[in-house]
């Protein structure tokens, strides 16, 4: 049988398949007794296979239809309460997300435009202010993709600190909650850049986190003008949020310094040039691994010393590839140092209350942290107790456990 | 094929149930698509929703001159998947095992032994050409026919064959150099 011969078979075999006949897939290719065509064909039938299982996620799938709806209303241009009525009433009650988005759009769609701009200069503690914020959870809601997503929470966080300056300069406490919304936003913000591998997306991160510094920087400002004017007991509420805005601005610099040394960095190494680097490995695959700033790519050449895993330090010789990343010649892995450092990065001890203790992500004070299997955890940590934590930021500026010491606070 | 015709009429006129059904029918087969071709789960839910929005907006131009709608409709899919790549600067393909390790990334709807596999897969990708990661994606993860996926690619129907054969071939041959098992024994039916 000849290639082109066996490409048809194959095909009418995939198609039995495709359509959910494979006996019949197997008796066509049986009886074509060509052993390569009966290989290919379980090749085919596994990937296919493999491939029909794949499937979004709910919570994707619910918030995927429910922008979808909204967005054949918004065409529709049918009157807004009954399009609502039966939209929500149709989707599923799972979606949970969405639905507070929706319920928000509903609300401001009742509240009206004039009411709306109104809103938008409102300060917390005003009337119209949960108007703004609804105002704001639809646009998040709709900004969909990485890019709109970061741009979202940079005007948030914008927000926040324009509301805290103008209740300051007006001589008003700020609620608790505002420092927890703009140190939020920070997190969100650095979540959504953390998936982008150090060389790609670089101008988006670098733009983005050169934003979040300014923020941060004006935040920290304002935070310690209120502290050199407040009483004692404001003074004590404030130090949280100052100590909690100083974590902020050391993530953000790092992914910033990290971001601005990768692009020198690319400027600088030709392709083809043999480089040595090294780095803390904070994303890792069969084929490849980012540590510290470098994208490490391994072929079957590759001399490969220990395993890849996040937290651990890999010392790369390689390639320069044109695309910026490194094909590795060598790789060497080994832990941490002992010695307070982590690969390149530095390290910080902080004492922290634990309000939750996800599987790989423990909640501290309002921020997340990467748990790994390399953490080292002594004594018996709990939601509620204080720990004390020796992290690291890591490029992307997610924080990395590498010591959790529940045994060092007294209980 | 004639139902689906009505379909996308009532669509274009205005019907949103009708575009919803559509929705719902095309939804799974583009994300599979696109997770293929892009590798990360977080990306591939992005584009998806970016092609069911232009879908919405591009439909009233859509004419059935012969060719399936699931063409055009894959064909937004294969722009947009292409438009992700061009952002990333450097025109090509995403690496397709980044992020296996991370929980965030990792498809959640795979269970254990499917994801090791669902890299595996992700990883000998890499080794075929695009042309072949295209027709591995629309054949086997979007399930479209050899007519639909020649109208995507604009290939005629015996270049698919050739192709898809070519394809098959080499990622049976790089599973195996990787140590794969997946495919290589006699499991097909389920």
């Amino acid at each position: 049988m000849n290639a082109k011969e066996r490409a048809q078979r194959l095909s009418e075999s995939l198609d039995a398949l495709l359509e959910g006949q494979p006996a019949a897939a197997r008796r066509q290719t049986a009886s074509e007794a060509d052993p390569e065509l009966g290989q290919l064909l379980q090749t085919a039938a596994a990937i296919q296979r493999l491939a029909q299982d794949i499937s979004p996620r709910a919570e994707f799938k619910a918030a995927a239809r429910a922008r979808f709806l909204v967005a054949l209303a918004q065409r529709r241009r049918e009157p807004a309460a009954r399009r609502w009525s039966l939209e929500l009433g149709a989707l599923h009650p799972a979606s949970r997300p969405w639905l507070s988005a929706a319920a928000s759009l509903v609300l401001l769609l009742a509240a009206g435009a004039g009411t709306v701009g109104a809103a938008s200069s409102s300060l917390p503690q005003e009337a119209l202010y949960p108007v703004k914020r609804a105002s704001e959870r639809v646009q998040g809601f709709f900004a969909v993709g990485a890019e709109p997503r970061v741009r979202f929470q940079l005007r948030t966080a914008e927000r926040r600190l324009q509301e805290l300056l103008r209740l300051q300069s007006g001589g008003r406490e700020a609620p608790p909650a505002l420092f927890a919304d703009l140190g939020q936003a920070t997190d969100r913000a650095v979540a959504l850049l953390a998936p982008l591998a150090p060389d790609q997306g670089l101008q988006i991160k670098e733009e983005a986190l050169q934003k979040l510094a300014e923020v941060n920087a004006r935040r920290q400002e304002t935070l310690l003008a209120l502290l050199a004017r407040a009483e004692p007991r404001v003074q004590a509420s404030l130090a949280p949020a100052i100590g909690s805005g100083a974590l902020d601005a050391q993530r953000v610099n790092a992914a910033l310094r990290t971001v601005q040394e990768t692009k020198a960095g690319l400027q600088v190494s030709s392709p083809g040039a043999q480089v040595q680097r090294s780095g803390l490995i904070t994303r890792h695959g069969i084929r490849s691994l980012v540590a510290g700033p470098h994208s490490i790519r391994f072929d079957d050449d590759t001399r490969l010393e220990g395993t890849p895993e996040l937290g651990q330090v890999a010392e790369v010789v390689g390639v320069v590839q044109p695309d910026g990343s490194i094909l590795a010649s060598q790789v060497r892995v080994r832990p941490p140092s002992p010695d307070g450092r982590a690969g390149e990065l530095p390290t910080h001890r902080v004492r922290a209350t634990i309000e939750a203790m996800e599987p790989e992500a423990w909640s501290l004070d309002g921020h997340t942290i990467l748990v790994t299997a390399n953490t080292l955890i002594l004594g018996a940590p709990a939601v509620g107790s204080q720990a004390e934590f020796l992290v690291t930021i890591l490029p992307d500026g997610r924080i990395l456990a590498l010591l959790i010491d529940a045994a060092a606070v007294p209980r | 094929m004639q139902q689906e015709r009505q379909l996308v009429e009532r669509a274009q006129a205005g019907d949103a149930s009708a575009a919803g059904l559509l929705y719902e029918s095309y939804f799974p087969k583009v994300y599979r698509y696109v997770v293929l071709r892009v590798g990360e789960p977080a990306t591939a839910e992005d584009i998806t929703e970016e092609v069911f929005l232009k879908m919405l907006e591009a439909i009233g131009s859509f004419r059935f001159t012969g060719a399936p709608f699931s063409s055009w409709l894959f064909r937004i899919a294969h722009n947009k998947v292409i438009d992700h790549h061009r952002r990333r600067g450097k025109g090509q393909p995403a690496p397709l095992d980044e992020g296996i390790s991370a929980p965030a990334n990792a498809d959640p709807a795979l269970g254990a032994p499917a994801r090791f596999h669902f890299a595996e897969l992700r990883a000998a990708l890499q080794g075929v050409t695009a042309a072949q990661q295209q027709v591995v994606a629309l054949r086997f993860a979007a399930g479209l026919s050899i007519a639909e996926t020649s109208r995507v690619m604009g290939r005629s129907p015996g270049a698919i064959k050739a192709l898809q054969h070519s394809a098959v071939q080499a990622l049976r041959r790089l599973l195996a150099k990787r140590g794969s098992d997946l495919g290589q024994t006699e499991d097909y039916e389920r």
